[in-house]
This record gives C-alpha cells, sequence and structure tokens, in this order.
C-alpha cells in the first residue's frame, strides 16, 4: 500500500506511505493519484510527512496531479513537507506556484 | 577515502546505490543537507544512466566512484551507453521550465553541484565540503 485517501467535506487528502517518493515507485503512484482523481471531483491535499526523499521522478507526478486539477479548477496542496522534498521545491522555484501548507492536522474536515 | 558500487540497470536497484552511498557519507560525517543534496544529485545521474544510458537493459551495469577528501567529494557515474555530448550551462539549468514533467535530472545537477563535468559516458560530480 502506497497511498491512503481520506475524503473530507470539500478535500480530498492523499497520504503517501512512502519514505521515498522517487522513479522506482513514481509509477506505482502516479497509477492511484489518477484513479483517485477520476472519481469525485474535489481538491486535494496530499501529505508528505512520511516522504524524507523526493526526487524529480516523484516532482513529476506531482506536478502532473498539479495540471490535472488545475484544468478542472481544482486546487492542490501540500502538506508535512521534510526537509529535503522542500528544498527541492525551492530550488526548482515550485514553492512559488504549489500551495504549501507546513501542519497537516490544520486542514479541517 | 575511495569506494565503489556497481548496480544493475533496473530502477530497483537505486535503493541499494542509495543505502550504500548514506552510509559512506554518514560514517565521514558530512553535514547532513550536503548529504541529501548528494544522494538526489547522484540518484538523478544514476537514474538517466539506467534509463537512457543503459536503456535498462539489465546486464549492462551503472558504476558509482566515491571519493570523500577534505575538501571536496567526488562522484562519478559510468554506464554503458553512448554518452552524451554536452551538459546544460548554468544559465540554461536556471531556465527550469517550472511545470515540465521531465528532464529535470540534469539541469538539477548542474545546479545543486560545485562542478560536474562529462566524459562520453561517465559524468564527474563536485561537491564542496
Amino acid at each position: 500500500m502506497s497511498i491512503s485517501t481520506i475524503t473530507l467535506k470539500k478535500t480530498k487528502k492523499i497520504t503517501l506511505l512512502v519514505q521515498k517518493f522517487d522513479v522506482s515507485n513514481m509509477q506505482e503512484i502516479k497509477q492511484k493519484i489518477n484513479k483517485e482523481l477520476k472519481s469525485k471531483s474535489s481538491d486535494i491535499v496530499i501529505d508528505l510527512s512520511l516522504v524524507s526523499f523526493l526526487d524529480s521522478s516523484g516532482l513529476s507526478v506531482i506536478i502532473a496531479t498539479f495540471k490535472q486539477l488545475s484544468a478542472k479548477n481544482k486546487k492542490l496542496q501540500l502538506c508535512g513537507l521534510r526537509e529535503q522534498p522542500l528544498e527541492l521545491l525551492k530550488i526548482t522555484q515550485l514553492y512559488k506556484i504549489f500551495t504549501i501548507i507546513d501542519n497537516c492536522n490544520s486542514i479541517k474536515e | 577515502m575511495r569506494n565503489k558500487i556497481v548496480i544493475q540497470s533496473n530502477v530497483n536497484k537505486l535503493n541499494t546505490l542509495y543505502q550504500w552511498l548514506e552510509t559512506l557519507l554518514k560514517e565521514a560525517k558530512v553535514e547532513e543537507k550536503l548529504s541529501q543534496t548528494i544522494l538526489l544529485i547522484t540518484q538523478e545521474i544514476a537514474t538517466n544512466s539506467i534509463l537512457h544510458g543503459n536503456q535498462e537493459i539489465t546486464n549492462k551495469s551503472v558504476t558509482i566512484e566515491v571519493y570523500i577528501g577534505l575538501a571536496d567529494i567526488i562522484i562519478d557515474i559510468e554506464d554503458e551507453g553512448k554518452g552524451i555530448k554536452t551538459l546544460p550551462t548554468k544559465e540554461e539549468a536556471n531556465q527550469l521550465n517550472y511545470l515540465e514533467e521531465g528532464g529535470r535530472g540534469l539541469k538539477l545537477a548542474v545546479l545543486m553541484s560545485n562542478a560536474i563535468e562529462l566524459y562520453g559516458n561517465k559524468i564527474r560530480l563536485i561537491f564542496n565540503k
């Protein structure tokens, strides 16, 4: 199991249950996220609090998710970013584009 | 201190590389943030070697050599492919298209290492301690 999903009032929260989100598991996670995107349309929060390593392949899945949601006028938020994933978002300047929430628990039901 | 690992051209083998390199860096007491950068960039280049250099042909391998010196850490990553002709310049790497889904690994290596050198099918990464 690489992701778990909770449906809140207006948002769907997808928690990545992996320490590394990289080229080795990106296809599996991409397929699972795409399945969630195909079901009822809602804003998405991706909880990355368990992810200590993110590479450009994992990042490409987040970008693809952002693009799909934007096309439907829906939002993507990221929460629980640890040091290395946050640094990668800074160097790629994606932190300017994505909405980042420090504390995943602040997302209201 | 010089160390070497050879991995099969399969992305599932990257975790072996990651754990090996993480242990080396820890033993050498390399600062945490620098270690994270080295682990990321080494994986990005090794991924390119597996996917594009060796085209995931599993009997081809990728060789990674690590030299940890007093001032620098040098990492050589060599595959059995045809090699690439040029590396992006810093200026080109800085012009990252934010929402491009691929082609980011080499640009990140240019941006996040202190120096990068190309020798056909071998890339040398240099990080200052």
